[in-house]
């Protein structure tokens, strides 16, 4: 039987004897390449890849196959034109790696043991063009290969001795990689390897300080956090919270727990309340080997986007725009074998569009459950399942009630052994009907019998269990403790109580109900005016927590709303307003906000012309149709004139502001003109940060509209007055400087300009302020300075996707090598400004090159440029090139030593557009 | 005036609701220079679209795509082309 081993130094073993190999390394490479592609070459191209050259190609490759056959045998099958390796019979190492997810765990073990190092090592032929191509690509496509083995084994091993072994291999493989380390981290301080988790925390954080300069991703930070903190005895892997012990006995369901694959499929189970959808769901991550995630939204009627999302990863990235964010999340969920999402019927919009975006991204195998009879009322939740239908991504499961076996096998578990056959045909093979029966001391329905157990509850028990199921999903035991004002030893004998007889249980560092008809029944037994005391002091509580970031505000709506709280709900509906556009929820935003603008209305005084002016931010800010939006602008227009009326100068400036995106948005630009500059007007008497946004803003739309440029100097002046911070300010400034020719002043704010752009990533802003500082150095005539500006400004146009800036930087690197007299392809770079037609800078640059042309003497060259200038200048609009371009066609001769001053005076003249007709010589 | 195509790919489907809000703060800087949106043709996943414009030039394009903080994928002039009456590149 004969071996080639490809994965690490070439070997080839016959007999498991380790057979010689030929001395020429080319001949070696030639046995690599036959054994790893185990089809027919011609001769020619086998000689393209390794004898290139004035030798006798075909004569080297004859004198290697020669070498090759004596260890090969009949493997290697020669024709006059072909030459090929035919494995059958032979065993070929790479020929065995399989895609990772599909293999068994057994299998992925065998797999990961044929890695005695990378493909080829050692065997690298740089003279070898095609060949070492060739051999690069294949190393890094099987070095992938080997890492996504290494992580499928490191998250299906879950926490042992084997899982450590291959998480180290795979940081060494890829050391750049945070999911790699966090994975490590996370795994050794779950083994209670504290120590070395550690370590290993800080060596990860000096190899990316060290190579990258960067500090490594969130998913370290979470890692590190796990360390001595992971309970030693729990059952696998790692970052979320992992599938309790079950409580309850699992019978049945057989089909349904086989209907995990195909992986690519997300597989849904529908069914009645209580058939046992959730039990289904805790029993398939019990038996998934490696990380679960378990999410599920909740019924009460509260604004919280992506609630499912945050509840289950125990945290949320935070992103500039709503792609990146749910990249992040896919991201933080790499890793994770399972995700189990619950209760489906009542999702929000926000967590269902990103389940979609989860279902064709993650690698993780998806389940959800779903009341079947509530799953219609929810159009968020029907639009996903369709779209997943359609995508042909779903398997749907209605699930039976439990055969009387199973019903029986269930009810020997929960009741008393006399009562087993008459609980098992009276709950109809309903799994929580059956323990419910079996927990209950006579006959009823299912609520009924719930309802029994509760109310057979006292004292503390009693009261907790109707406060927790008003908070409405899963509660925490401080907001409940400081809701009621219980003593903490009252509650938590409580809770302990409740845990106890299975209505509530631990989830995290949360509780909640065992099964939301409990949670249902529980509420509907509190009374109507307690239930407003009950919600008033949830709302209170959840009010004087701490919550910089509004995470709390819409519950705080929720339960302030049925408080009779309408003060505390609508200031509390700006907040998550506000939080919603954040997150880039934008139909949650519109509806907090119209929920707020009703409860607004029994609201009087500043109160209200605060919250309302608040109110209508959000939605002006939210992506509603703009028709939607211009219906809004009467209720604006007559707040912002109620709030100066009653002196709040802040408050009607954020009403004008509002108004004039109103009238942008609808194409009324006279009116947004007029708006805008009554906004930067009210803000004069605001505070200071709106002043000066607000001033900015206005100075750099005239600028960059190139109109009343007077007037724009004047705002710019008022607002670097106030002394705030913004990039959008230094710019304009800059520009303003730089329009006067006043080229000294200009710089150190296009400098400034350019760092604030760069702190903000607003690489648009960085690039323009550094390319204005090109442009002004290239008219100083200062080409060391140019040249020290495109060095950076390369960089900052290679990040830019799809536009023109690295061309545009590329032409003004070279203009100013050519104006330090290197010798530069001149044509070549305005052929390239041409080429992505950017008129305005080959308008420019023609000018700027014909200008030196003419200090240089060469006039039919400065006249041919100047020529091509001004149709490119004229085609643009830009007064400025068109005069300096007449002015050099207009001078027959060498340029006089004023050309530069006297083309300013026209450009000066032309851009005011006064004596357009004078800059035409 | 040049015809000017612009290209843009969608990690996320887009819906209306974000092509109007990118669509509202590009025209306006569009107008500006002078420059005009003639249509659009957007792909059945909603995950790629191609717009045409009128304008003097490709760069006027682009900057009211940066100007308004909205990415694309290349933006190039294009000579539009009919196979009944070809154009000076054919």
């Amino acid at each position: 039987m004969l071996e080639i081993r490809l994965l690490g130094e070439l070997e080839v073993v016959r007999d498991g004897q380790a057979v010689p190999l030929p001395a020429s390394k080319k001949s070696r490479a030639l046995l690599a390449y036959l054994a790893a592609t185990a089809r027919p070459h011609l001769r020619e191209r086998l000689c393209e890849l390794l004898w290139e050259g004035p030798d006798d190609p075909r004569a080297a490759l004859r004198w290697s196959l020669t070498k090759l056959r004596p260890l090969t045998g009949s493997h290697l099958v020669t024709t006059r034109d072909h030459v090929e390796f035919r494995c059958e019979g032979a065993a070929i190492d790479i020929r065995r790696i399989g895609t990772p997810v599909n293999e068994t765990t057994d299998l992925l073990e065998e797999q990961a043991a044929l890695f005695r190092g990378g493909f080829l090592d050692g065997l690298d032929l740089p003279g070898c063009f095609r060949y070492q191509q060739w051999c690069i690509g294949e190393r890094e496509r099987i070095r992938q290969t080997h890492i996504a083995i290494l992580t499928e084994l490191t998250q299906r091993l879950g926490r042992n001795e084997a899982a450590l072994r291959h998480a180290r291999r795979r940081v060494m493989l890829d050391p750049f990689n945070d999911q790699a380390h966090g994975a490590l981290i996370s795994l050794l301080a779950s083994l209670g390897l504290s120590h070395e988790a550690m370590g290993q925390y800080d060596s990860c954080r000096s190899i990316f300080e060290r190579e990258l300069g960067a500090r490594p991703g969130p998913v370290v930070e979470d890692a590190r956090r796990t360390i001595g903190k992971t309970p030693t005895p729990a059952p696998s892997a790692a970052t979320f919270p992992q599938a309790s012990p079950p409580a309850i006995l699992f019978v049945g369901r057989s089909r349904e727990l086989a209907a995990l694959e195909p992986v690519n499929t997300v597989v849904f189970f529908s069914g009645e309340p209580g058939i046992g959808k959730s039990r289904l769901l805790e029993e398939l991550r019990i038996r998934t080997a490696g990380s679960t995630l378990y999410g599920r939204a909740f019924a009460a009627e509260m604004i919280r986007p992506y609630g499912l999302w945050i509840d289950a990863l125990g945290g949320f990235p935070n992103e500039t725009d709503r792609t990146r964010l749910f990249e992040a999340v896919v991201q933080m969920l790499s890793g994770v074998a399972l995700i189990a999402i619950d209760d489906l019927q009542w999702i929000d919009e926000a967590s269902a569009a990103l389940l979609h975006y989860v279902a064709r991204t993650s690698t993780s195998r998806i389940v959800l459950a779903a009341r079947s009879g509530e799953l219609e009322d929810n159009p968020k939740a029907m639009r996903l399942i369709r779209e997943l239908a359609r995508e042909k991504r779903l398997r749907r499961f209605d699930l039976e009630p439990l055969t009387a076996e199973e019903t029986i096998a269930l009810a020997r578990a929960v009741a008393a052994p006399e009562d087993v056959e008459r609980v098992a045909s009276e709950s109809g093979g309903n799994p929580l009907f059956t323990i419910e029966l079996g927990r209950a001391h006579r006959p009823g329905s299912l609520l009924q019998v719930i309802g029994e157990r509760i109310t057979q509850l006292e004292g503390s028990a009693r009261e907790v269990v109707s406060w927790a199921a008003a908070v409405g999903r899963q509660f925490d035991a401080e907001i409940v403790g400081r809701a009621t004002g219980m003593a903490a030893g009252e509650m938590l004998e409580a809770l302990e109580r409740l845990e106890r007889c299975g209505i509530i249980r631990a989830a995290g560092d949360r509780y909640d109900f065992g099964h939301d008809l409990v949670r249902e029944v529980a509420y509907q037994a509190i009374s109507g005016p307690r239930r407003t005391l009950v919600h008033r002091h949830i709302a209170r509580a959840l009010h004087e927590t701490h919550d910089s970031d509004g995470a709390l505000a819409g519950e705080i709506v929720h339960h302030a709303s049925l408080a009779g709280d309408h003060a505390l709900a609508a200031t509390a509906a700006v907040d998550a307003g506000n939080r919603c556009l954040r997150m880039f929820a934008y139909a949650e935003a519109v509806s907090v906000a119209r929920r707020g603008l009703q409860l607004v209305e029994s609201l009087s005084g500043n109160l209200r012309l605060e919250t309302e002016m608040g109110l209508l931010n959000v939605l002006v800010m939210s992506r509603t149709p703009v028709r939607e939006k211009v219906e809004l602008t009467g209720r604006l227009a007559s707040l912002t004139e109620a709030a100066r009326s009653a002196g709040l100068p802040k408050i009607a400036a954020l009403g004008a502001h509002l108004l004039a995106c109103l009238y942008e948005e609808s194409n009324r630009y006279l009116d947004a003109a007029g708006a805008t500059i009554q906004s930067a007007e009210l803000s004069q008497t605001a505070d200071a940060a709106t002043v000066a946004l607000s001033m900015a803003n206005s100075a750099r739309c005239l600028l960059f509209l190139q109109r009343d440029v007077a007037r724009a100097e004047s705002l710019l002046g008022q607002a670097s007055a106030i002394g705030i911070e913004n990039a959008e300010l230094d710019l304009g400034i800059g520009f303003l400087h730089a329009h006067h020719g006043r080229v000294a002043q200009a710089m150190p704010h296009l400098e400034r300009a350019f760092e604030l752009a760069a702190r903000q990533q607003d690489h648009w802003r960085e690039w323009i302020a550094l390319w204005r500082m090109v442009i002004a150095a290239l008219e100083q005539s200062d080409a060391a300075l140019a040249l020290q500006f495109c060095e950076r400004l390369r960089p900052i146009a290679t990040k830019m996707k799809g536009g023109s800036e690295l061309v545009r930087s590329d032409v003004l690197e070279m203009l100013a090598h050519w104006l330090a007299g290197h010798s530069v392809d001149l044509e070549g770079a305005l052929a390239r400004l041409r080429e992505v037609d950017s008129k305005s800078d080959l308008a420019w640059a023609l000018t700027f090159v014909a200008q030196i042309e003419m200090k240089r003497g060469l006039v039919d060259d400065a006249r041919l440029h100047a020529e091509e200038a001004v149709v490119a200048a004229e085609a643009v609009g830009r007064d400025s090139e068109t005069a300096i371009a007449r002015c050099i066609l207009g001078l027959r001769t060498k340029a006089s030593p004023d050309l530069t001053a006297r083309a300013r005076k026209f450009m000066k003249e032309a851009t005011y557009g006064h004596t357009r007709s004078r800059a035409k010589l | 005036m040049a015809t000017l195509v612009l290209e843009q790919n969608f990690e996320v489907p887009v819906n209306e609701e974000e092509l109007g809000s990118a669509a509202k703060r590009i025209d306006k800087c569009l107008e500006a220079h002078g420059a005009r949106w003639m249509r659009s043709y957007l792909s059945l996943d909603r995950k790629r679209l191609i717009c045409e414009f009128e304008a003097a030039d490709a760069e006027q394009v682009r900057d009211s795509y940066r100007s308004a903080g909205v990415e694309f994928d290349r933006c190039w002039t294009a000579n539009v082309y009919s196979r009944d009456k070809p154009t000076e590149s054919y």
